[in-house]
């Protein structure tokens, strides 16, 4: 937790240090925490406290569903995911985890799930971009399937 | 055959020099801190950045949310509306021009939002005064957000509220001098500065202490209240 | 007789600058160098069973980067910039603008762009007639699969530069399932790179697609165990399913010239799993449900190929 974050929750910045001071704190982990603390001590203070809501959690949840906005272009390198990084891989770990556990709370499950006979209709959209996203030969398949999560 | 010489002119992918040309102006520059941060903020999110649209949800959700319970009287409601209110925000950020402050924008959405979603209900809004949109900073009064009522939820709000208390009670007098001028009576950093005859840069710092030590007394109270890790 | 034709066969081939001096699979590496290194600029039309699109594409080699920019002529005026492996597909959906990033591609015609070795290994090489095609004189090569696992593939290869300007996928009752022709091209009328870039409206909204494919060296939990001979695994990514925090497994094999995919991934509660087969234009798709995973295959192949690589996935 930094100093510099906590002038700027009180809006006590120098206006051409905005700029900067945001560009490194909101790299830090601990920005919205921080700005979390410092509301409640506020909120009590000012007899305004009236019980920690997970409200501003359930807000960001949504918004990570969410297609990224973005206006404007990015050089490629901007597109690219730092796969590289730690985190990605300790996330995606967990996730593989988590994957193995929910099969086998599933595998409990497959005797009492019936499958259908696989129709066109009923392809899965997101199997189908993927393929035609990675292997494709013609243009026109090659580019009309996205991934968004709609 | 042999290939021709390129001559390249441009980035590759990008012919950003022809792109900039046709970039919307830029968003006007603000006049009061707040606003710059916002500002920022809002540029941020429009660039990818959800982090940056973080920080906002943080700052306004609060607030929004005590402006709607003017408006919808059931709690759960109104945090629904918030929620939705906020999600329709981030889509439109790119819409977002700066001819306003940011949680005027955002309240104007929060409260289309919630009589739309009266209105589906077959609800009336509330009375609302003529509350000019441009005196929301001002709002005062509405139901504050609540954690469901319970027993466990009363004694762990007293806790938090005692934990405060009691450690802005045992910080050394001139955090607690700074701390209270600064949340009690809202006074500016330079306003306390000659107040407690000390530069601002001390009073920076004495207010950062303050949160600092107030803050550690409550991470575990909160852990266990919200999960917060 | 016999001499004259033979002799005659001979100074066929001299005259042919194609097949000068070359052997036989010497033409595909030379068709692979072509449409990386040539600077070209064309239309082809594009047919994938009853859709048939017009395509325009640019290409450049500036130093050793080639520069690549397809635009789909036909409805959503979409558009693929590629510059070596990196490449960005700008997609319009509904009013925005999808910018999405892809690892690479072998589109027509740069169809040789992977692994060449292990398609002489499983298919046949030959020589059909020449003909014209986009105003320019072709040698047809053929290759025939030696197996009943892989489609047949036509190529109709320019005289002078060996680009590819037609290819037709068929099976093996000889319908033909996919097929690519420029009816348009030229050569050395790209000179500089300003042509490379998006042509987007900076009004509109733009959304990165957010998902989170990617190669990832993890282990994974199962293995196929009867992967079509010739095929190699070329790709392997864990992707985030939608909604849920779940992932599933995207497998990509190929031959050089053919792919599969294969998906393992859990199924949801109250997802109903899909089992059987089904085939659409030149793809075949191949389904199971296993110990609660979904096993698809997708490939341009025969049902075959898809039907035994889902059938050896075990864990």
């Amino acid at each position: 937790m930094t100093e510099k974050n906590s002038s700027l929750f009180d809006n006590e910045i120098k206006e051409e240090d905005i700029g900067f001071l945001i560009a490194s704190e909101i790299k830090k982990p601990n920005m919205r925490n921080q700005w979390f603390y410092y509301q409640t001590i506020r909120d009590v203070v000012r007899g305004e406290y009236s019980g920690s809501s997970n409200l501003s959690n359930k807000i960001m949840d949504a918004i990570d569903d969410e297609p990224t906005q973005m206006r404007g272009y990015s050089p490629a390198k901007d597109l690219a995911i730092d796969f590289n990084s730690y985190n990605w891989q300790f996330v995606l770990g967990f996730a593989v985890l988590f994957a193995i556990m929910f099969a086998g709370l599933n595998s409990k499950n497959e005797n009492n799930v019936t499958p259908v006979q696989l129709v066109y209709e009923e392809m899965p959209a997101e199997i189908m971009n993927a393929h035609f996203a990675n292997t494709s030969s013609t243009a026109n398949y090659f580019v009309q399937t996205t991934l968004i999560n709609k | 055959m042999q290939p021709l010489k390129i001559v390249q002119k441009s980035n590759p992918m990008y012919n950003t020099a022809i792109m900039e040309k046709k970039v919307i102006p830029p968003i006007q520059k603000p006049v009061n801190p707040e606003r710059a941060i916002d500002q920022i903020l809002v540029e941020k999110s429009q660039k990818g950045d959800k982090k940056a649209f973080s920080i906002l949800v943080e700052k306004y959700h609060k607030k929004l949310f005590r402006l709607l319970s003017r408006m919808v009287r059931d709690q759960s409601e109104i945090e629904d509306i918030v929620q939705d209110s906020f999600i329709k925000a981030y889509r439109a950020i790119n819409n977002f021009r700066g001819d306003s402050a940011f949680y005027t924008w955002l309240y104007r959405i929060g409260i289309n939002t919630a009589k739309n979603h009266l209105v589906a209900l077959g609800k009336r809004p509330k009375a609302m005064d003529e509350v000019e949109i441009e005196d929301i900073e001002n709002f005062e009064s509405g139901y504050e957000m609540r954690n469901h009522d319970t027993p466990e939820s009363i004694m762990m709000n007293q806790e938090i509220v005692a934990a405060v208390s009691e450690t802005i009670e045992t910080l050394p007098e001139e955090l607690k001098e700074a701390i209270a001028l600064r949340e009690m009576d809202g006074l500016s950093y330079e306003e306390i500065a000659e107040i407690m005859q000390c530069p601002i840069g001390t009073v920076r710092s004495r207010i950062f202490r303050a949160r600092e030590a107030i803050a550690e007394k409550l991470k575990p109270l909160i852990e266990e209240s919200n999960n917060r890790w | 007789m016999k001499y004259i034709s033979l002799l005659l066969f001979i100074l066929t081939l001299a005259k042919t600058p194609l097949l000068a001096d070359q052997k036989p699979w010497g033409i595909i590496e030379k068709s692979k160098k072509a449409s990386q290194s040539l600077n070209y600029k064309g239309i082809y039309i594009s047919q994938n069973g009853p859709e048939l699109k017009s395509v325009e594409i640019t290409h450049a080699l500036h130093g050793s980067e080639q520069f690549t920019r397809i635009n789909l002529l036909d409805g959503q005026a979409d558009e693929v910039l590629s510059h070596g492996k990196n490449v960005v597909i700008y997609h319009r959906q509904d009013n925005n603008v999808v910018i999405q990033k892809r690892e690479q591609h072998h589109l027509f015609p740069a169809i040789f762009s992977g692994d060449i070795s292990e398609i002489k290994k499983y298919y046949l090489l030959s020589f059909g007639a020449s003909q014209r095609v986009a105003g320019r004189m072709t040698q047809i090569v053929n290759l025939t699969p030696k197996d009943s696992l892989r489609y047949a593939y036509s190529f109709w290869l320019d005289q002078e530069t060996s680009l590819p300007l037609k290819m037709i996928i068929s099976n093996i009752e000889k319908k033909i399932l996919e097929q690519s022709t420029f009816n348009k091209i030229q050569f050395n009328t790209v000179t500089n790179l300003d042509w490379f870039t998006p042509t987007l409206d900076p009004l509109d909204k733009y959304l990165i697609e957010d998902s989170i494919t990617k190669e990832i060296n993890l282990n994974r939990f199962w293995r196929a165990n009867n992967i079509p001979p010739g095929f190699k695994e070329v790709n392997f990514m864990v992707s985030k399913m939608a909604g849920i925090n779940l992932v599933g497994n995207h497998s990509v094999y190929s031959d050089g010239l053919s792919y599969i995919s294969l998906f393992v991934q859990p199924v949801r509660k109250g997802q109903k799993p899909q089992v059987g087969d089904l085939s659409f234009n030149a793809t075949n798709v191949s389904a199971r449900y296993y110990k609660g995973y979904q096993i698809m295959a997708v490939g341009s192949v025969p049902l075959k190929a898809v039907r035994n690589l889902i059938d050896s996935v075990e864990f």
